[in-house]
């Protein structure tokens, strides 16, 4: 399993701006909505919002994994946030938060594919070279090439 | 007879589950019991008195090994899975650090394979 097919250079962004949280998952789904005009907005942002409130997808290390299936999704998409400034995300460790990877799925009756993106980022960020890396990446073209060298 | 499996995995190092199983996942490998298990060793150590030296022996200071029960479709699965674990967990040729076996499975229900 390999993350890059579900990545893109326009889906990475870098040096984003957000308030808050929920600023942010607004921001976020702002641009989810730009890319797919048929999904809703406010139920996109709920589904996020929902997720959140069952356990936050901040699993520590500054890094979150905020990831949703939704209905009118017809493939898996990830978008990648380097964030301006750390936010608090209520994560696992307490850490602030500086980089999300954002998962939406379409739904299925195994969801297999949504969890073997979950594992692997998991997997991924286990690795300290690989944060390490991230957190020092400044540029869309660098954060995709270090997630290709260590996929 | 089915093609399916029966795969047990017992790891003594529990600190590396929550990597293995997402390393499973990752190959597709969604359906599992993971199961608190004792050694023969480690019980006699701990519950029969005229053992009890013998816990200075084990290295591994932790009463209990994890055991993964998972049933695959095939040998494929099986080899991919134990490929899988010995990347993430290293070899199972070092001493007292797990094993892991499979068999073949003649009659399943309840699951879809």
């Amino acid at each position: 399993m390999k993350l890059t097919p579900f990545l893109s250079s326009e889906k990475i962004f870098v040096e984003f701006n957000a308030k808050n949280k929920l600023n942010f998952f607004s921001k976020c789904v702002d641009i989810v909505v730009k890319d797919h005009p048929d999904f809703d907005r406010e139920e996109v942002l709920e589904l996020f919002l929902r997720r959140e409130e069952t356990m936050s997808t901040g699993i520590g290390k500054g890094v979150a994994i905020p990831h949703i299936v939704y209905h009118k999704c017809r493939a898996h998409e990830i978008y990648v946030f380097k964030l301006k400034s750390e936010i608090d995300f209520n994560s696992l460790d307490g850490r602030p938060v500086r980089f999300l990877f954002v998962v939406i799925g379409n739904a299925t009756k195994s969801n297999l594919i949504h969890l073997q993106i979950l594992a692997k980022l998991a997997r991924m960020l286990r690795k300290d070279q690989f944060l390490k890396q991230l957190f020092e990446a400044n540029s869309v073209d660098e954060i995709l090439e270090i997630i290709k060298r260590y996929e | 007879m089915s093609k399916a499996k029966l795969f047990v995995c017992i790891i003594e190092k529990e600190e590396k589950l929550e990597e293995v199983l997402e390393g499973l996942v990752e190959i597709g490998v969604t359906g599992a019991s993971i199961v608190d298990v004792r050694g023969m060793f480690e019980y006699l150590a701990d519950e029969i008195p005229i053992f009890a030296g013998f816990r200075n022996l084990i290295e591994d200071k932790n009463p209990t090994n994890k055991m993964i029960i998972s049933v695959m479709k095939d040998d494929k699965t099986v080899k991919e899975a134990m490929n899988t674990i010995e990347e993430i967990y290293g070899s199972f040729e070092t001493p007292n650090s797990g094993i892991m076996f499979s068999i073949d499975l003649t009659d399943i229900r309840g699951l879809k394979i």
